[in-house]
């Protein structure tokens, strides 16, 4: 430990600045040995902690980058180490290349997560604070920023301790009867025992759903695009995202059945999934895997684009496509694209036709009532991915229905292990009552419950027996 | 003049213990004593045991010491308690006939080869070069040993409060010792003070037991010694029952009108109290709307009419202890005896001490009992037997006798001390053990017999201890072995119960469904469990025993597997000239705890409250950084 580490803080991806983080024993003058200050006077020992120099990053006497370094004194920084940044360039070319003579001079490469546990060795935070700054580290659009602030705030420990509270006066009261049995005292019966852990059990189910939704958005919402080939999904992507997509498939070597791109939709993170088109040529295996993969993907995404190419008259097989994909379980959840709105098929004499006529094919393919196909025209919109005429309704519709699956402000967010932790927790709480209904002795009750306060401990990093004692005593008259 | 190889200060629960394992051990002992007529005196309630309290008699019984054949040999009324919860839960605990008690551990201790007794009070240590010698007496006299253990109760500097009315003493009707606390801190050691208290004895011919309830003693006691468990003979004469009785609204009002006039709410104490043994002002004050509290009356002796009345602790003035007691249902017209009184006394804050109990301050110098900020005899007792073999293992050049929080309430106990300290008058509860299933009463002698035994204390005890457990590894083997048929699965299917062929007992007896009772039932029912290589028919306590003991099975092993996870991160030693200001990174309280407290080992370091785990990491980093060589 504490042996000198650096790693590329700035996303992958070109940008206006990237950094570089170092940290460790000797770190700066390790870096020393590849950076040159302008200020060539200038010698380590002189610069003051937080203080910003700037030079260059120089190998074998090539100049790899103009950067602006970072200083940060040992017990002053982050991590309680010595610690650097490195801010050059954001091309990913020459930030590899920076690491790659960072490595030749004796760093190593941190391993994911790295800084805060330094930090957090050095008791600079606390382990909830950990994991929001990874948050912060990871979140990719402002409003999970807040979100990540609030936690390292201590709103989620606020919680947890609420929660930790709630489990230990539990606790404090089966304790209470093993340990005082013989001092007079009343306790609560079986059933009102019971209903006190199924609350629990509630409030944990409460704290992992919230976290479940928010766990949505760091990952992001997931539109998936779908349609026959001639619909044009391409051209609804490429205005969707406002960018010529192709050069995504020209990545050498990447054979992908999905094109994501990101994006941002009323502040959350949104990815775009562009699917193999279906209806293809259905003959060979491989086409046949890719399509059952395309519906798989289709029903597990948090929306549905459903695009239809509306120029032309409907055939057969769009109404059995239908009839697939349009599940009344998805209806909030899936919005029909009727595209190329600006060619005007000739049978129609104007678009009012063409409206009518859509909208009564769609309601004969809806094997639903009425009241459902009301959402239906909701969720109906008309576009043109060439003049981009809808495009906005498209946005405003999306944007109603993320908006509604966006989680109170309040919502506090737990990690992937945090949760798992939490489901631990509440396998822990089944358990306790299934021994209260089994009447097997408290004395293993509490040692469930004991089990969950340390499962606790390890999200809250906070452990005490005594805590415990001063409840019983706060909540019962001991002492005969 | 005699030389001695220890000197123990105090006859009381401690001093008794400590004494008598040192000479036991055949080593020359004395035994220092305000006052011989009372060895062993039982201060305040006339019970020994109870919950976890229990188990740490027989901790100390299974560790070669008295306490537990004294009460098997003076108890009046026995009673297992928690028998409705499982067994880990059982704690013996018996009323004791007080006189009788301290004849009976007097008489003990005079009997004990090695063992010498004087009645003198202790007034100075005789310490060179931080090295302890001997003690000086009130009376002018020396004596001379390399280690001195002090066990000086609530004697230092004892004030005894009733009202406002206030005086020196050790106890009632006992002097208080007013010059070694003061010596004590010339030595360097920080002294502090705590407070406790005492209910009044009443007359046993002025209660009206037509208006309270009585309470029976188990019909077979369950012995505390494991000699008499093993030998089936139990030493009890004669049993007598308990009474409970109940506070009234009446009781709360004279109460609530006069607390200023009580000796702790008027102003005139000042330290701290033990929360789970409130006085009746307290209770009064912290649940004011409980309407009533209950009372227990105990008496304190076959000899004695004086009835112990336990839950009315208190600090009031005499005359409104009178008004005070005439309130309580039956107890109209009950004369007191003594009056209860609150007692502050100095004590020595346990952090300065090492795990063996020695000081960190003056070599050979040990404290146990309420000096040390406990409360209770068999707390007292503990400390008094784990000072005592640490002084045996100090003579004899073997390691620190020192018992894991996995292995003993003890060990819990002198853990507990010398790292968190104590912030009220410290008593033991099983909710401080971890690993309480594991520490069982009934498995005291499995546990820790092995101690004594190694200095070549009662090893025919420790030879039958083998056998017991020799016996309950056949039973063991033998569920596991039988298999059910047609008659056992018919039985359970009349209790509700589903079983298949093939099943082992043991597997149907683990289940958490099955209850203890049915287990026994389902063992009784057939009689055809007599297991094979078993000598002797079966009795319903080792039925339970192992019938619990695979119950807890599971949870043992789940215990036993964060018990290896910490004593693998937790028994690192931290080297004593470690200096925790070189290692960068802990917070400050942390670091000035860790400075004070200097613990030996990580897990030592991780109960200080105020280390937190982030500081533990680091201090582990730091240990295996290299930077500090072991």
């Amino acid at each position: 430990m504490n042996d000198a580490v650096c790693a590329v803080a700035t996303p992958n991806g070109h940008s206006a600045i990237g950094i570089v983080r170092l940290s460790g024993n000797n770190c700066h003058s390790l870096l020393w040995k590849i950076f040159q200050p302008k200020n060539i006077k200038l010698s380590l020992e002189n610069i003051e902690s937080s203080s910003a120099v700037y030079g260059k990053i120089i190998w074998e006497n090539h100049i790899i980058d103009d950067v602006i370094v970072l200083i940060f004194h040992k017990h002053r920084s982050f991590t309680g180490e010595e610690y650097a940044e490195i801010q050059g360039h954001g091309n990913p070319l020459i930030l590899r290349k920076i690491i790659q003579i960072l490595f030749k001079t004796g760093f190593r490469e941190a391993h994911p997560g790295e800084f805060t546990y330094r930090a957090y060795l050095a008791g600079k935070i606390d382990l909830t604070q950990a994991e929001a700054i990874r948050e912060i580290v990871e979140a990719r659009s402002e409003r999970q920023i807040n979100r990540a602030i609030l936690q390292k705030e201590g709103l989620l420990k606020k919680r947890l301790n609420q929660f930790r509270s709630n489990i230990l006066n539990v606790t404090a009261d089966f304790t209470a009867e093993l340990d005082f049995s013989d001092e007079g005292l009343e306790f609560a019966g079986k059933d009102r025992k019971i209903e006190i852990l199924r609350k629990i059990k509630d409030e944990a189910e409460v704290l992992i759903n919230h976290s479940r939704r928010n766990f949505l958005f760091k990952n992001g919402i997931e539109i998936v695009l779908i349609g026959a080939p001639n619909a044009g999904k391409s051209s609804l992507m490429n205005a969707m995202t406002g960018k010529n997509r192709s050069i995504v498939s020209e990545i050498p070597g990447t054979t992908r059945d999905y094109i994501d791109a990101p994006m941002e939709i009323s502040g959350m993170p949104v990815v775009l999934v562009d699917t193999a088109g279906i209806r293809k040529t259905q003959h060979e295996e491989v086409e046949k895997l890719g399509m059952e993969k395309t519906i798989e993907k289709y029903h597990e995404a948090d929306l549905r684009l459903l695009l239809i190419d509306s120029s032309e008259k409907p055939s057969n097989s769009l109404f059995n496509e239908l009839n697939v994909f349009l599940h009344p379980d998805h209806l909030h959840r899936s919005i029909i694209v009727l595209n190329k709105w600006d060619i005007v098929h000739p049978e129609w004499e104007q678009n009012r036709d063409k409206a009518d006529f859509w909208t009564q094919f769609l309601q004969k393919s809806d094997h639903s009532n009425d009241l459902v196909f009301n959402q239906w025209e909701k969720n109906m919109i008309f576009l043109s991915a060439k003049t981009l005429f809808g495009l906005d309704s498209l946005f405003d519709r999306l944007q109603e229905i993320i908006e509604n699956m966006i989680p109170p402000s309040e919502t506090l967010s737990m990690a992937q292990w945090q949760m798992e932790i939490m489901e631990k927790i509440q396998l822990g709480l089944d358990e306790a009552i299934y021994c209260l209904i089994q009447d097997v002795s408290s004395e293993i009750i509490v040692e469930n419950l004991n089990q969950i306060v340390s499962n606790l401990s390890e999200i809250t990093g906070e452990i005490s027996n005594e805590d415990l004692l001063g409840r019983i005593f706060s909540r019962f008259c001991i002492g005969k | 003049m005699e030389s001695f190889k220890c000197i123990v200060v105090g006859g009381g629960h401690a001093g008794a213990e400590a004494a008598h394992i040192i000479a036991r051990a055949g080593f020359p002992v004395l035994l220092v004593t305000m006052n011989l007529d009372e060895i062993a005196q039982m201060s305040c309630n006339p019970a020994i045991g109870g919950i976890a309290k229990g188990h740490i008699v027989r901790e100390i019984d299974a560790l070669g010491g008295l306490m537990g054949n004294a009460i098997d040999h003076t108890g009046i009324h026995f009673k297992l308690l928690n028998r409705s919860k499982g067994s880990a839960m059982w704690s013996p605990r018996a009323q004791a006939d007080k006189a009788m008690y301290r004849l009976y551990v007097k008489n003990f201790l005079e009997k004990t080869p090695s063992l010498s007794m004087i009645q003198d009070t202790a007034a100075a240590l005789i310490v060179r070069d931080n090295i302890v010698q001997g003690i000086i007496t009130e009376r002018g006299t020396k004596y001379y040993a390399d280690n001195v253990i002090l066990t000086t109760g609530t004697f230092l500097r004892g004030v005894i409060h009733m009202g406002n009315l206030s005086f020196n003493g050790g106890r009632t009707g006992a002097s208080s010792s007013k010059n070694l606390s003061p010596f004590l801190e010339t030595l360097g050691f920080n002294i502090s003070r705590l407070k406790t208290g005492t209910p009044p004895r009443i007359h046993a011919d002025t209660i009206d037991y037509k208006k309270i309830e009585v309470q029976y003693p188990d019909e077979k006691p369950q012995p505390f010694g494991f000699e008499f468990e093993y030998s089936g003979q139990i030493p009890v004469q004669k049993q007598i029952p308990c009474y409970v009785t109940y506070t009234t609204v009446a009781t709360r009002e004279i109460v609530s009108a006069n607390l200023q006039k009580s000796a702790m709410y008027g102003g005139f104490i000042k330290s701290v109290g033990p929360r789970y043994c409130p006085s009746i002002e307290d209770k009064v004050v912290r649940f004011a709307d409980k309407e009533r509290h209950q009372i227990f009356l105990e008496p304190e002796g076959l000899d004695t009419c004086e009835v112990y009345v336990n839950g009315i602790s208190t600090s009031l003035p005499e005359d409104i202890q009178t008004q005070m007691v005439h309130s309580i249902t039956g107890l109209e017209k009950a004369k007191i005896m003594r009056p209860g009184y609150a007692i502050e006394y100095d004590f020595v804050p346990p952090t300065q001490l090492r795990p063996t109990l020695e000081t960190k301050l003056i070599q050979g110098l040990y404290f146990a009992g309420q000096i040390n900020g406990t409360t209770g005899y068999e707390e007292a007792a503990g400390q008094g037997i784990i000072a005592g073999l640490n002084v045996i293992h100090k003579i004899k050049n073997m390691e620190p006798f020192v018992l894991a929080r996995d292995e003993a309430y003890l060990g819990v106990l002198v853990d507990d001390l010398v790292t968190k300290g104590v912030e009220e008058p410290y008593r033991m509860f099983t909710s401080r053990a971890e690993f309480r299933l594991q520490l069982r009463q009934d498995n005291a002698d499995f546990r820790l017999m092995k101690y004594p035994a190694a200095l070549g204390i009662r090893q025919d005890l420790y030879d039958k201890m083998e056998k017991k457990y020799a016996l309950y590894a056949v039973i063991d083997k033998a569920l596991e072995n039988t298999k059910m048929d047609d008659a056992m699965i018919l039985f359970l299917k009349s209790r509700s119960i589903e079983a298949q062929k093939g099943n082992s007992l043991k597997s149907i007896l683990k289940r958490p469904q099955v209850s203890v009772e049915i287990c026994i039932e389902l063992l009784d029912y057939f009689h055809f469990f007599q297991p094979p290589d078993f000598p002797r028919s079966l009795n319903v306590t080792d039925k339970i025993n192992f019938t619990m003991d695979i119950k807890y099975q599971g949870y043992i092993k789940r215990e036993k597997e964060s018990v290896k996870k910490y004593h693998d991160a937790m028994d690192k030693k931290i080297p004593p000239s470690l200096d925790f200001n070189l290692i960068p990174g802990l917070k400050t309280e942390a670091r000035q705890k860790l400075i004070k407290i200097q613990p030996e080992t990580v897990g030592q370091a991780s109960r200080i409250s105020g280390v937190d785990p982030s500081d533990i990491d680091i201090i582990i980093i730091y240990l295996q950084s290299g930077k500090y060589k072991l």
